[in-house]
């Protein structure tokens, strides 16, 4: 038996062998895991949670993520805490494995300071015959748009950040904040490149 | 067409819209990579009409827009191509709990085995009230749940739900289905591809 304190490095390293059974990520890359505490004696707690509640896979992931642990060097017992806050949800993964799922944050052509920059539209915008919404640039290029975004592009006034546009756009919606963002930014980048807002 | 396919599956990613319309959520998803060239497009209409109307619309050398049923042309790519595919308000006979055993296997076969581990399966679908009265909270969270069951066991695993669709993506029924909110609720799921037998350790 090892006398060495366990270090939670040690910890991760052993978790990052343990493979999600169905998808091939390990848990920490795919954010299941939320603390890691080595106590005392090294007793190991483990944090974590699942993808989804009623997870078939629960018994399965927390025998393996035992299982892992208890093999590291001096590691007396492992304690697997199962908790359902904060939800799991994907922005809980490693970037890279995100970006590999095509859940990447946009390749950002223009550079923007949410907390500075104030989208202010440029150009008009017309509604055809057939009742489709198109935005027009200062080179009379059209853009087919749907309502939602043209709201959007009436509410880019030049007084708002981007934090503030996303802020009345999530309470618009009714929905939170963290799912509108990413969209708000595409669309911000999306109209940027469209020349329908000034840089 | 063979041809074509075995080139674009060289692409580092694979991008796959199946009943694209007239092409404007594939435009979308186009602009959301800003250009760049390692990703390739595929978009699949049984509409000639549409499927031209999408080729006006998405005209760039990494774009494919084919006039098919997308379960011939889906069956000529590789196995494990594909790193996204992509269903907007799918025909009733794709999605319904009614034709589940018709659409089973298109999904938990032919699109799982042609999807890349990590691909994902995005489907935007919309949720209606038998009735065609306004959707209840509780028929949309039951209808929706019934859907992330059925695709689990069919091999793919929820990893986003968002209410409603996309905000950026538009297409006519999209734009329709959003000016009746009430009696037509959507929903944009994202699911992995799972391993059907997981592994022993």
């Amino acid at each position: 038996m090892s006398s060495q304190m366990v270090s939670e490095d040690q910890v991760y390293a052993a978790l990052r062998k343990c493979m999600d059974p169905e998808i091939p990520v390990n848990v920490v890359d795919l954010g299941l895991i939320y603390d890691v505490k080595v106590k005392p004696e090294n007793i190991v707690d483990i944090k974590m949670t699942m993808t989804t509640r009623g997870c078939p896979l629960h018994d399965t992931l927390v025998g393996d993520v035992k299982r892992y642990v208890g093999r590291v060097n001096g590691v007396q017992n492992v304690d697997v805490e199962i908790v359902w806050d904060p939800p799991w949800d994907i922005n809980k993964m490693d970037p890279n494995v995100r970006e590999k799922m095509g859940f990447g944050k946009p390749k950002l052509r223009f550079q923007v300071d949410y907390e500075t920059y104030m989208p202010a539209k440029i150009g008009n915008s017309s509604s055809e015959q057939d009742g489709s919404l198109i935005l027009l640039n200062d080179k009379n290029q059209g853009y087919m748009v749907n309502q939602a975004i043209v709201e959007f592009w009436n509410s880019c006034d030049g007084t708002k950040t981007v934090n503030q546009l996303t802020d009345q756009f999530a309470s618009k919606l009714g929905m939170p904040r963290q799912q509108v963002e990413q969209e708000v930014v595409q669309l911000i980048q999306q109209l940027l490149e469209s020349e329908l807002l000034k840089p | 067409m063979k041809q074509d396919l075995r080139k674009i599956q060289l692409a580092e990613k694979v991008i796959v819209e199946l009943g694209m319309g007239d092409g404007r959520v594939l435009q979308r998803l186009v602009e959301e990579y800003s250009g760049d060239r390692s990703v390739a497009y595929v978009g699949i209409e049984k509409d000639k009409i549409l499927a031209d109307q999408a080729r006006m619309r998405v005209n760039s050398q990494n774009v494919s827009i084919v006039n098919s049923m997308f379960e011939q042309i889906l069956i000529l790519f590789y196995d494990q191509c594909i790193d996204l595919v992509v269903m907007v308000l799918p025909d009733p006979d794709y999605i319904d709990p009614v034709h589940h055993e018709k659409w089973s296997p298109f999904y938990g076969q032919l699109i799982h085995s042609k999807l890349k581990d990590l691909g994902v399966l995005k489907i935007v679908t919309e949720i209606i009230d038998d009735l065609l009265e306004p959707v209840s909270d509780v028929t949309y969270s039951t209808q929706v749940n019934w859907l992330i069951d059925a695709f689990f066991n069919l091999g793919f695993r929820l990893l986003t739900k968002k209410d409603g669709p996309p905000l950026g993506y538009t297409s006519l029924y999209l734009d329709k289905f959003r000016a009746d909110p009430q009696r037509i609720r959507m929903v944009t799921l994202d699911f992995v591809k799972r391993n059907k037998s997981p592994l022993p350790i």
